[in-house]
């Protein structure tokens, strides 16, 4: 017999059954990854933010200094925060920068109003007044942003406020909120329940890639407490 | 030909795609293993909380396990409840009893375990049972570890917690067994568990335990007027009385092959009863057996002869102030020569006033008449029987009074802080 000329038409006809039986089980396969991903996102606990967070930028003003001249003074050059061309820093406000990650990560802070320690790899802002909180702290963790999933992140989060618990409450209910998720940063707000002597807390929550190293920051907000100086060091966290 | 090439080649596909979203989809399943590792190296100072609890006026230190390790164990592919049998049990009891393990702790009984004596011999139903002295054990672990709301099981997430003990500071562990003694006493459920995994309610000890009531007495042994020598179940009451009572007041198990040692060592030969002096030395060689761990004393007992006893008095002693006393009887109601029961409670059941005896020979079908005598309801331990004053003051000799309070068991903290108490 003559050899028929396969076309599309006649192998699809010739394999009907076997390819009807490969589409089920890739169908199958993906009703239950579908499954499976529609349960974890019902059970997360986040709350997508409506509006993304937008980090202000400080304008540093070189002070004029007072001098008779006959023409007038030239106007001061107005400098963007942060690393310059020239590999000069310009501080977010005005205060002390500490440089962490060989200069790729700037720490500003007010130092009228809080203190710089460093204990064992963290880096701890507290209140020149007192108290252990509310307060700032950073460490380096070591992996990087781009091996870790947004539930890993979320993770993160919830458990770096928890190591600050005697008696930690559950994971489930510690709330993240505000989340968001760039390339190089990871941000989420924390809001815990008062639990077991400890009473409901606040946190801000930051993961930084710079310097090819990955920093958390992490600020405790107290009701009640003036963290205003904490929240501007936290909000100022500049890296390259 | 063709057709099977195909079948072959897309059944290949297909599986080469099955396999990479497996893959895929499992790789995000090690995370927790990931965030895990991170979180363990977290440096934070405990500043949320101050890791303390109280129970009644005392202010105890949490053992601290951080929270991501405990939500480790979340689904646990086991769990056996109390009033189960279960290897589990059986792996946990015997781990809790060793003394390798805890050598200076008292975490189970022997009562709850009834190990063999030699090696090879077979093992009893009650190590595998969940009984209630074990729930409550877990019940005050869980408190420790800040886990009051977790109901008592074995569980992955309990066996985790219970290889931490060892880890523990002594006076942690301490803490932790103190405050299950104390829970017992308070609840009612303090005392040995009988072979069926029943409570008695108090601390039980009979002379005809198969344990050691074929055990002989040294100074017996060459007597030629007991070529048999003499057993515990032969003449082993008094050292049976001297085990329920003492275990009672230190809240240990100390059982009549120990108190029949003592008799042994101290040349305090066991007739038809013992001299009542045995009973002031042997109390005065455990005053502060274990004063150090749970700040427990035994006074010297009182010994009152017949015309000293005051049955009413001595109702409102062990019924309302806790005390217990060994009485010594003659032959009537509940032995044919000489005996020693201890009386253990006092309480008026239908109007009536009946002291509970705590009979070391266990085997009430020997009692010669009912009268005057009641069956303890709810009860399986056949050594238990009411009795009353008057029945008991007819066949007594004398009596050998322990004038503290059974109930009175100190509570105070050993440790100064909360403790990590994690495997790192």
């Amino acid at each position: 017999m003559a050899k028929q000329k396969m076309t599309v038409r006649r192998f699809l006809k010739r394999n009907a059954l076997y390819l009807f039986a490969v589409v089920a089980i890739l169908l199958l396969i993906g009703v239950v990854v579908f499954g499976v991903l529609l349960v974890r996102e019902l059970r997360k606990p986040v709350q997508q933010p409506e509006t993304v967070q937008q980090t202000q930028q400080v304008e540093q003003e070189t002070p004029q200094t007072p001098e008779e001249t006959e023409l007038p003074a030239p106007e001061p050059e107005i400098q963007s925060p942060g690393w310059q061309a020239d590999g000069s820093f310009v501080a977010p406000f005005d205060g002390t920068t500490t440089f962490l990650v060989g200069q790729s990560l700037a720490l500003t802070y007010d130092p009228e109003a809080l203190k710089l320690t460093e204990n064992g790899g963290v880096y701890t802002l507290l209140s020149t007044g007192g108290g252990s909180t509310p307060r700032m702290d950073m460490q380096q963790m070591l992996s990087s942003l781009d091996r870790l999933s947004d539930e890993e992140l979320d993770r993160l989060a919830a458990g770096v406020l928890q190591a600050y618990y005697y008696v930690a409450p559950k994971t489930e209910d510690i709330v993240l909120s505000a989340v968001e998720r760039t390339e190089n940063t990871y941000y989420a707000h924390l809001d815990a329940p008062a639990y077991e002597n400890a009473p409901a807390m606040e946190a801000d929550f930051r993961l930084i890639q710079a310097g090819g190293q990955l920093w958390y920051a992490m600020v405790l907000l107290p009701e009640g407490a003036d963290t205003a100086a904490f929240q501007q060091a936290f909000d100022n966290l500049m890296f390259r | 030909m063709q057709k099977r090439s195909n079948f072959k080649w897309l059944l290949r596909a297909a599986l080469c795609l099955a396999v990479c979203l497996i893959c895929a989809f499992s790789a995000s399943a090690k995370g927790t293993a990931q965030t895990d590792s991170l979180l363990a190296k977290v440096q934070l100072p405990k500043v949320l909380g101050d890791g303390k609890f109280q129970i009644g006026d005392v202010e105890f230190n949490h053992l601290l396990i951080p929270r991501y390790v405990i939500e480790q164990y979340d689904d646990s592919d086991y769990a056996v409840y109390p009033g189960e049998t279960d290897d589990h049990v059986t792996e946990v009891k015997r781990y809790l009893f060793s003394n390798d393990n805890f050598p200076k702790n008292e975490y189970v009984t022997y009562t709850q375990v009834r190990p063999p004596k030699a090696d090879g011999e077979s093992r009893e139903w009650i190590e595998t049972y969940f009984d209630e002295h074990l729930a409550t054990l877990l019940r005050t672990l869980y408190l420790f570890c800040g886990l009051e709301d977790k109901e008592p099981c074995i569980d992955e997430l309990t066996r985790y917690l219970l290889d931490c003990l060892p880890q523990a500071s002594l006076e942690m562990r301490w803490d932790i067994e103190a405050v299950y003694k104390y829970t017992l006493v308070k609840e009612g459920n303090w005392g040995t568990v009988g072979r069926d995994g029943t409570l008695d309610h108090l601390y039980y000890f009979a002379q005809t335990d198969p344990d050691w009531a074929r055990e002989q007495f040294d100074f017996y042994k060459n007597d030629p007027d007991f070529p048999n020598g003499v057993t515990i179940q032969d003449r082993g009451c008094g050292c049976a009385c001297a085990s329920m009572v003492f275990s009672a007041y230190h809240m240990v198990e100390i059982t009549p092959r120990i108190t029949a040692n003592y008799a042994d060592a101290g040349s305090w030969h066991v007739s038809y009863g013992l001299p009542n002096e045995y009973f002031q030395g042997i109390a005065r060689y455990y005053y502060s057996f274990e004063k150090e761990r749970y700040g427990t004393e035994l006074l010297g007992p009182k010994i009152l002869s017949k015309d000293e006893v005051n049955m009413e008095t001595l109702a409102d002693q062990i019924g309302n102030k806790g005390y217990l006393a060994i009485i010594h009887v003659k032959s009537g109601a509940f032995t044919s020569q000489e005996h020693y029961m201890v009386l253990a409670d006092y309480r008026e059941i239908d109007g009536k006033g009946y002291f509970l005896v705590a009979d070391p020979y266990m085997q009430s079908s020997r009692y010669g008449s009912r009268d005057q005598l009641l069956a303890v309801e709810g009860s399986t331990n056949d050594g238990l029987i009411y009795a009353t004053a008057d029945l008991l003051y007819r066949d007594c000799k004398s009596l050998i009074l322990f004038e503290q309070d059974r109930n009175d068991f100190p509570l105070y903290c050993r440790t100064s802080k909360p403790e990590s108490g994690w495997l790192n």
